[in-house]
């Protein structure tokens, strides 16, 4: 026990200014996001009769109130400064993962300090294992508290909706926060360890963590078509109502064998579209005159029951990139030279 | 030449990074350029591209890579001045070899000039050349429109006025701080309220003038401020004031609708394209007395600090 506080005591010290000012600048986001959620509270619980229900599709008819308008623009207003807020929650995981990861090795080779603390341990590995252990746990603390900051907006940003059920910011709410913060954390470790140098380390980290975050994104998007279901725009002539809450996966044709064709993979093959009608799309001016249809308009989509499910694997992915780069880290520390 | 070779010593992984950024987000503005340009060409030829006809013929095709291009070259000169600006002093600090250099050189505001000179001439450099870029593919994309204002934070003088600002910003709070990452975040922080503070400043920098129905309708490139409605005795009420007589009017008037002549007229208030210099001129000023102010401080914590 007494060991493991030396450690996060050395790690604190080494790490102090970083610490304090992640520390701060989450707090600063965090705090504001909850002003925000009881701000917007407050507006609905004051005017119930203009902002009572705003989901429901037949309250901006002709008979929505005059008096309600000044009431719904300073709403919307507010809505909108703290929906931009849970983009600084996207982006703060990498961010934070980076700045605190990077400098985490690369400062001790830079220093000059590894050769001491390298050789006067019983083995690397423990070494790093115990480096790494307190700026971890301070990440998973600080994303934590940005992780219930986030729900809680996004909460009040959306009242009506079950959000455990619930696509919408998807990756900007929520511990999906935490997991991303500590895979980012663990790659910009072993990009430091790599380069040696601090500054050279966090601008590379910053590439090397923004490529494989976009690599992940766009295989869980390959994982999410495959299994994805498809609906039509379209049935019997009549447009069909869509949950907010699914996740969109792509849009595209269904064609005539029940094939789903993604309006990409048209442009891929040199087809483009004429015109649709009830969600019935032709090629050409000949195809719609002999009402030869391309396919119906339609979507591949995740239904939102599925989106704790489709959080976690993405968690997994990130937590498996980070444990990965772990891996990588404990293998160049015990095997380069520490200068 | 010794300043920039030993500057290029000192700062080589840095330098390359922002060279190669710079470098790349201006070859790829410079295609764009070039790319459009060559598809406005065949416009009125006997095999035209299929957007001709339209006014934003490149939204189609261009929009997401010119986008892009134009996302991260308003971000640029933020990173560069800030990667290459702060570890000038903290890296002489952090790695006690100011403890040297500071009692060797003549002085120490001597030293910091010829630190940052070099470091500076290269960022100014490498952003103008995407500066001329960035508008240079503004103008292609949005041809035949005098483009004013728009995307005035992307593209021009005052990226490369930014970038400056913000080099010597880096210096300053590298010398105040003498740590390299806690100067760096820092000097992030600093860089979103610079850069909110330049976004909310633009409007300011010229009188806000009733913007006439041509320039309103016509000229995308005037800067709107606000929207307000003339009521047809001649009197101006405000924009919320006025939406709720046109809806009140709307709904007394009933099925046939009111007297076009009853309802009030939208107008628009902003600085006309024609004055894009002026507010330029005025910005570039300001900035540059930032960016002495600026290096002053820088100057007065290296002569001030312990070199340790």
């Amino acid at each position: 026990m007494t060991a493991s506080l030396t450690w996060a005591r050395l790690s604190f010290r080494q790490q102090r200014w970083e610490l304090i000012l992640v520390a701060i600048g989450v707090a600063a986001v965090g705090v504001t996001m909850l002003w925000f959620a009881s701000q917007l509270d407050g507006m609905r619980a004051a005017s119930p009769d203009c902002l009572g229900n705003l989901s429901d599709p037949g309250f901006f008819s002709d008979a929505t109130p005059v008096s309600c308008q000044a009431i719904l623009t300073a709403y919307y207003d507010t809505s909108n400064l703290a929906d931009t807020l849970l983009y600084a929650s996207f982006a703060a995981p990498f961010g934070i993962g980076i700045l605190l990861g990077a400098p985490l090795v690369a400062r001790e080779i830079d220093g000059g300090t590894a050769q001491l603390a390298w050789s006067i341990g019983t083995s690397r590995t423990g070494w790093l294992l115990r480096r790494i252990a307190f700026i971890a746990l301070f990440v998973v603390v600080v994303l934590g508290f940005l992780a219930v900051a986030s729900e809680i907006l996004a909460a009040a940003l959306a009242p009506d909706r079950n959000l455990g059920t619930d696509f919408t910011w998807f990756g900007r709410r929520g511990w999906l926060l935490v997991a991303r913060g500590v895979g980012a954390l663990l790659l910009g470790m072993l990009v430091g360890a790599l380069i040696g140098r601090v500054l050279p380390a966090v601008l590379a980290a910053g590439l090397v963590v923004a490529l494989a975050f976009v690599g992940l994104s766009l295989a869980m998007d390959r994982w999410n078509a495959s299994d994805a279901l498809v609906r039509l725009f379209y049935i019997d002539d009549r447009w069909v109502e869509f949950s907010l809450a699914d996740l969109a996966v792509d849009y595209g044709l269904v064609t005539p064998d029940g094939e789903f064709v993604t309006y990409g993979q048209l442009n891929d093959q040199g087809i483009s579209t004429f015109m649709s009608e009830n969600g019935l799309t032709y090629a050409s001016e000949a195809d719609y005159a002999a009402d030869r249809p391309l396919g119906e308009e339609g979507q591949r989509f995740i239904p939102g029951p599925r989106y704790p499910e489709i959080v976690a694997r993405d968690a997994a992915l990130a937590g498996g990139l980070g444990l990965a780069a772990l891996g990588g880290t404990v293998l160049v520390v015990s095997r380069r030279r520490p200068t | 030449m010794r300043a920039l070779l030993l500057a290029w010593r000192l700062q080589r992984f840095e330098l390359a990074f922002v060279a190669i950024v710079c470098i790349g987000l201006t070859a790829a503005a410079a295609w764009l350029t070039l790319d459009m340009r060559a598809i406005l060409a065949r416009c009125g030829t006997p095999d035209p591209a299929s957007a001709c006809g339209s006014m934003y013929m490149f939204q189609d095709t261009h929009a997401g890579n010119v986008g892009l291009v134009q996302l991260v070259a308003g971000l640029a000169p933020f990173a560069a001045g800030l990667v290459l600006g702060v570890p000038i002093v903290t890296r002489e600090v952090e790695g006690r070899t100011a403890l040297i250099a500071w009692p060797m050189a003549r002085s120490r505001r001597r030293w910091l000039v010829w630190r940052t000179i070099p470091v500076a001439l290269v960022t100014l450099g490498l952003v103008a050349a995407l500066a001329i870029a960035a508008d240079q593919m503004t103008r292609a994309y949005l041809p035949g429109i005098d483009i004013g204002f728009l995307e005035y934070h992307t593209r021009g003088l005052p990226l490369v006025m930014r970038s400056a600002v913000m080099l010597v910003a880096g210096v300053a709070i590298g010398a105040l701080v003498g740590r390299l990452l806690p100067a760096l975040l820092i000097g992030i922080g600093l860089s979103i309220a610079i850069w909110a503070g330049l976004t909310v400043a633009l409007p300011h920098w010229a009188p806000s003038m009733e913007l006439i129905e041509d320039e309103e309708m016509f000229a995308p490139g005037a800067l709107a401020t606000s929207v307000a409605y003339r009521l047809p005795d001649g009197r101006v009420v405000s924009f919320e004031e006025g939406s709720a007589l046109t809806e009140a009017i709307h709904e007394d008037a009933g099925e046939g609708g009111p007297d076009p002549a009853e309802l009030p007229r939208t107008i628009r208030y902003g600085i006309a394209d024609a004055r894009y210099p002026e507010v330029l001129i005025r910005e570039t000023a300001a900035l540059g007395a930032a960016t002495a102010a600026l290096g002053a401080l820088a100057a007065l914590a290296v002569h001030r600090r312990r070199p340790e």
